[in-house]
């Protein structure tokens, strides 16, 4: 007895379906399977009914004046022939030329190339280095003078910042010297002031002492 | 499968689809030659039988105008059927093999490969062994026409191929096929009242008034 999912999906199993129950189910994997085969076969047309309908449809198309008053029968053609112009895109494809194909040809060709590159390639590292020379000739002088004007420039650079290091630190110190005395004297005020009070404040209770004897 | 046909109307809405067609098999793409073979194959293939006068020539026939047109693909812009370019890049071809099929005699084969192929005639086998004599009668009356003349008969009375389709085979204006079809089936029906009298050239050529030669 099928379950109701199994008779649920078989019901609306269409041939290409991916529903999950398909392979959570291998009946109805199976039942699936079947059906896609199935679903791709197609029988041939018999070829007695393909000549009929084909004479049906040329009669429709006779016209008046005709020579014949019945359609004369197209023939089938052969499999044979369908298979020889199937492979006529393959077969008419151009070959790569017999140069390429041949490994004789490509030796000829490697040591064609060979001598007539041969001289080009064995002064190469000569005039490599001629030109690794060259280029150092034209290139040190310039390097040297951005190197000799970059240290200048770097030296005033010291200087300059150096200067301005010890003009902000001098007047740093003079501010904190200027702060430190102004603290200093602004302390001894201060001290005298309540020094000052203290000795009014002795002096007023002096009076009363002997009275208290 | 039905032969595509070309009306005056659809002849533009048609083209647009050959072309396409013919681009994409000209780009290698196997499904598109294996449909122009479908489509057109057999319209070829018949037609090569009337020229090559047997199956074996046919073939090879068959095989060479399919070559040249898949080699002149891209060549090909849309402007005529492709059926009848094809015929018209291989005319000189089917000529050759015609030339040679009229001297070999071999042209009555034709018929009689035909004749095979016709749809029973059902009850009446009197019906049939007329047409068979009709269809022989039209076929060695081709053989004695000349050529221009047998030509658009082959191809519009007895392949079925439309007005335009053989105008651009032959290379010539529709006008021109319509005159030179006229006269073609009068020198035609000439022909086969001599074999078969007035009464047989009547029944085979009913739309004619045909007059004894």
């Amino acid at each position: 007895m099928l379950s109701w999912a199994c008779r649920r999906f078989r019901a609306r199993f269409n041939p290409g379906d991916t529903h999950p129950h398909r392979r959570a189910c291998a009946e109805c994997d199976a039942f699936a399977t079947a059906l896609e085969q199935g679903a791709r076969v197609r029988l041939p047309l018999p070829v007695s009914l393909r000549s009929n309908l084909q004479s049906i449809q040329s009669l429709g198309a006779r016209e008046p004046g005709a020579i014949l008053p019945f359609p004369v029968p197209r023939l089938p053609m052969p499999e044979s022939l369908v298979a020889r112009l199937r492979s006529i895109p393959t077969a008419s494809r151009p070959a790569p030329p017999e140069w390429v194909r041949s490994p004789r040809y490509a030796l000829a060709a490697s040591a064609l190339l060979a001598l007539l590159l041969g001289p080009l390639m064995a002064g190469a590292a000569d005039r490599g280095q001629r030109a690794l020379n060259a280029v150092r000739v034209e290139v040190s002088p310039l390097l040297d003078h951005a190197g000799t004007g970059s240290r200048k420039e770097l030296e005033k650079l010291r200087l300059a910042t150096a200067a301005t290091y010890d003009t902000a630190r001098e007047s740093v110190a003079d501010s904190l010297h200027r702060f430190d005395a102004g603290l200093s004297g602004l302390s001894i005020r201060l001290s005298n002031v309540l020094s000052e009070d203290l000795n009014q404040s002795d002096a007023r209770h002096e009076p009363d002492r002997p009275s208290d004897k | 499968m039905s032969a595509p046909s070309l009306s005056p109307s659809s002849q533009s809405s048609q083209s647009s689809p050959d072309l396409w067609l013919a681009r994409r098999a000209a780009g290698g793409r196997a499904d598109a030659w294996d449909e122009l073979l479908a489509l057109y194959g057999e319209r070829v293939y018949n037609l090569a039988l009337h020229f090559a006068g047997s199956a074996a020539d046919a073939e090879d026939l068959t095989q060479e105008i399919f070559l040249r047109l898949y080699q002149n693909l891209r060549l090909y812009r849309g402007d005529v059927p492709l059926a009848a370019w094809a015929l018209r890049l291989s005319r000189n071809l089917c000529i050759d093999y015609y030339r040679r099929a009229r001297r070999e005699r071999r042209a009555l084969n034709v018929s009689e490969e035909v004749l095979a192929g016709l749809p029973a005639g059902g009850d009446d086998p009197q019906a049939e062994a007329q047409r068979r004599q009709q269809l022989r009668a039209v076929y060695r009356g081709l053989e004695e026409m000349p050529e221009d003349l047998a030509e658009v008969v082959l191809l519009r009375d007895l392949q079925g191929w439309s007005l335009e389709e053989t105008a651009a085979c032959l290379e010539v204006p529709v006008g021109t096929v319509k005159s030179r079809l006229h006269r073609a089936r009068l020198d035609l029906a000439g022909r086969v009242t001599a074999k078969l009298g007035p009464r047989g050239a009547a029944v085979a050529i009913p739309e004619l008034e045909v007059e004894p030669c």
